[in-house]
């Protein structure tokens, strides 16, 4: 008599009990494992992703042609990334940006300092925006608490200004705005304070944040705004980034606002030109 | 803070970026292509992704056409 059924072939009621059967012990261990290993990934290669940002930056103080080529090789490899692991994705595409806008920037060369700067920023906000329609948003889980919104505004602006005086005060200005008049400066300060807010905040933090924890998000961020500054060659100027990038950071951490971390970055922009034009330029 | 990048940088950079924008751009559709091909309907949505890194990729290489025809 032939067989009725292949060997493969699983009987309704051995299926259903199948699905009603609780996870072994075992089972429930090797995910808890492979969810841990996950997790560690993801953590190891946002930790790359930021090595690898500032790396960009050093080779293109050091060696402009070499910066050129790790841009690339960057970009080629989030790429990759992206495609091959899911948990990393967001993050990878985010992270992206950033060397495609400098490679956008070194094959524009502009004349001046303000307009490479804004060939850059132009490029970041373009991809900033298209970023924001591709990628899937993230809601917070948790309601932004309203308490304290006032005072902690207060205490953000007159932070951020005094911070901006500060930058100015101990660079000198920047060279970017030697013979670019006021109105010119404070325009592009307002978009690059813009593109600065919707990228590093908007899209790396938030991102960071949802797949590996705030922490490291704040970390990314601040490396990853810090990295572009090291190719002026000015360990001041980094520095200043730095800790310009760990408080904007941190503000998001605080309270996940784009809007306050804009108003902050305003400030903080408008009083360093307005200084850096008056008093140093 | 106003973050910049070399200003005097020699045409070398500029003359390596639109070279190898061109590679990139070129394997990067070659592996588009292969993907898209064989991928699920759920797969060729996250695709979707690398649009705007193409569209910067394929700006770069309408500038080097440019720069090139005005040689």
């Amino acid at each position: 008599m032939a067989r009725a059924h292949s060997s493969s072939f699983i009987p309704p009621e051995q299926f259903i009990v199948g699905l009603m059967r609780a996870p072994t012990k075992t089972e429930r261990w090797a995910a808890l494992r492979a969810e841990s290993i996950e997790h560690k990934f993801c953590i190891l290669t946002t930790l790359a992703i930021a090595g690898a940002l500032v790396l960009i930056g050093v080779l293109l103080l050091l060696a402009p042609v070499v910066g050129a080529v790790a841009a690339m090789a960057a970009f080629a490899l989030l790429a990759v990334l992206a495609i091959r692991s899911e948990q990393i994705r967001t993050i990878a595409v985010a992270a992206s940006a950033l060397p495609a806008a400098i490679m956008a920037s070194l094959a524009w060369p502009q004349h001046t300092a303000l307009g490479q700067v804004s060939v850059l920023y132009a490029v970041l906000l373009l991809l900033t925006l298209a970023y924001y329609r591709v990628l899937p948003g993230h809601t917070s889980r948790k309601k932004v608490s309203r308490k304290h919104t006032k005072t902690l505004a207060t205490i953000l602006l007159l932070s951020s200004t005094a911070l901006g005086v500060a930058g100015a005060w101990a660079l000198d200005g920047t060279p970017a705005l030697h013979g670019v008049s006021l109105p010119l400066a404070m325009a592009g300060a307002a978009l690059f304070a813009l593109t600065e807010e919707l990228y590093f905040r908007g899209l790396l933090q938030k991102h960071t944040r949802h797949e590996v924890g705030p922490t490291l998000s704040v970390f990314l961020a601040t490396l990853a705004y810090g990295a572009l500054t090291i190719p002026l060659g000015n360990v001041a100027a980094t520095s200043f980034a730095l800790v310009t990038g760990l408080l904007l950071a941190c503000m998001y951490y605080v309270r996940p606002r784009l809007l306050f971390t804009l108003a902050a970055n305003l400030a903080l922009k408008t009083s360093f030109v307005v200084l850096a034009i008056t008093f140093f330029a | 803070m106003f973050l910049g990048l070399p200003i005097d940088q020699p045409e070398a950079v500029q003359r390596i970026v639109l070279i190898l924008n061109t590679v990139l751009l070129i394997s990067a559709l070659l592996v588009f292509e292969f993907l898209f091909a064989h991928a699920s309907k759920k797969k060729k949505k996250q695709l979707r992704l690398f649009y705007p890194g193409f569209a910067v990729m394929c700006g770069i290489l309408a500038y080097a056409v440019y720069v090139q025809g005005a040689a």
